[in-house]
């Protein structure tokens, strides 16, 4: 059903790590745990296997001598998420499709 | 949250929740909207008082006004220090106030040098800031989708037609009225709405 669909997006905390970083600049670690509301070592995971697929870029830093960890989404990054977003969209139509008959 | 295979409607509900939460993100640049409004409006009414009553109080006004500048600059950088502390995530817009703004003081600063020495630098100073400040507030007014931004920068650059017809006073009153409805007003009116800008 769902065979063209990013595997890798297709989890819901890389699912909402992504998109919350479509609509940002850059966001921090802390900012994406208290949104996606995941465990630390949970949201590490999965900000580890985005970047491992080139979905993102980590950019470890120091803020008032305390490290932070900062995310942006890379350009294939935006493209998978374009992609699984029209991918889905085309899914739904043909769901609505079967729907109305 | 899971990690497992998700319906099409959970998935959507993902990627609006989390786009929302993108959208809400503030810049901050209403308090510099503030500071920056605020003292210019000040500096440019204390010089109209000036060169309008010719008093002694006036021009010590006008004298200590400058220093507003000094303390601007002080406020925009505890401001930044602030933000740079407190932010965590950094919204789409901000590199479009950073990269105008950067690119209007140089234009004035270029202009105030060059035209340093000019019989009507006065004159030329008004218009440009005017203008300067009205473009710039129109674009990231457009960008941002903030009309007050908009309006402002619009009435700014119409004012513009009357400098060549003022006397020199009323050069700095209209300027003054200038920065208030494209700087003061709309910063105030960034701080309390809940625009995304």
């Amino acid at each position: 059903m769902f065979n063209n669909l990013d595997s890798i997006l297709h989890s819901q905390t890389r699912l909402a790590i992504i998109s919350i970083l479509m609509g940002v600049e850059e966001a921090e670690f802390t900012a994406l745990k208290e949104i996606t509301k995941v465990s630390a070592g949970n949201l590490s995971l999965q900000l580890d296997k985005l970047k491992e697929n080139e979905y993102i870029t980590i950019q470890k830093d120091f803020k008032n001598k305390y490290p932070v960890t900062k995310c942006r989404i890379t350009k294939k990054g935006i493209l998978a998420f374009e992609h699984y977003v029209e991918t889905l969209k085309e899914y739904l139509d043909i769901k609505k499709l079967n729907l109305e008959k | 949250m899971k990690n497992q295979n998700l319906t099409s409607e959970e998935q959507i509900s993902i990627i609006e929740n989390s786009l929302k939460h993108s959208s809400k993100q503030k810049t901050g640049a209403s308090n510099y909207y503030i500071i920056w409004g605020t003292i210019l409006t000040v500096t440019f009414m204390v010089h109209f008082l000036n060169t309008h009553f010719k008093t002694d109080s006036t021009a010590m006004l006008a004298d200590i006004s400058i220093s507003l500048y000094a303390v601007g600059g002080l406020l925009s950088f505890l401001q930044s220090r602030k933000d740079n502390k407190n932010e965590t995530i950094v919204p789409l817009n901000e590199k479009v106030y950073t990269y105008s703004w950067i690119g209007a003081s140089i234009g004035i600063g270029v202009m105030c040098i060059s035209q340093g020495y000019s019989n009507n630098f006065i004159e030329l100073f008004c218009i440009s800031i005017l203008l300067i400040f009205g473009l710039i507030n129109f674009i990231i007014g457009g960008v941002t989708n903030f009309k007050p931004l908009i309006i402002g920068g619009v009435l700014s650059m119409l004012l513009i037609i009357l400098i060549p017809l003022s006397t020199i006073d009323y050069k700095f009153l209209i300027t003054a009225i200038g920065i208030l409805f494209n700087c003061l007003i709309p910063g105030l009116m960034m701080k309390y709405t809940r625009a995304n800008v």
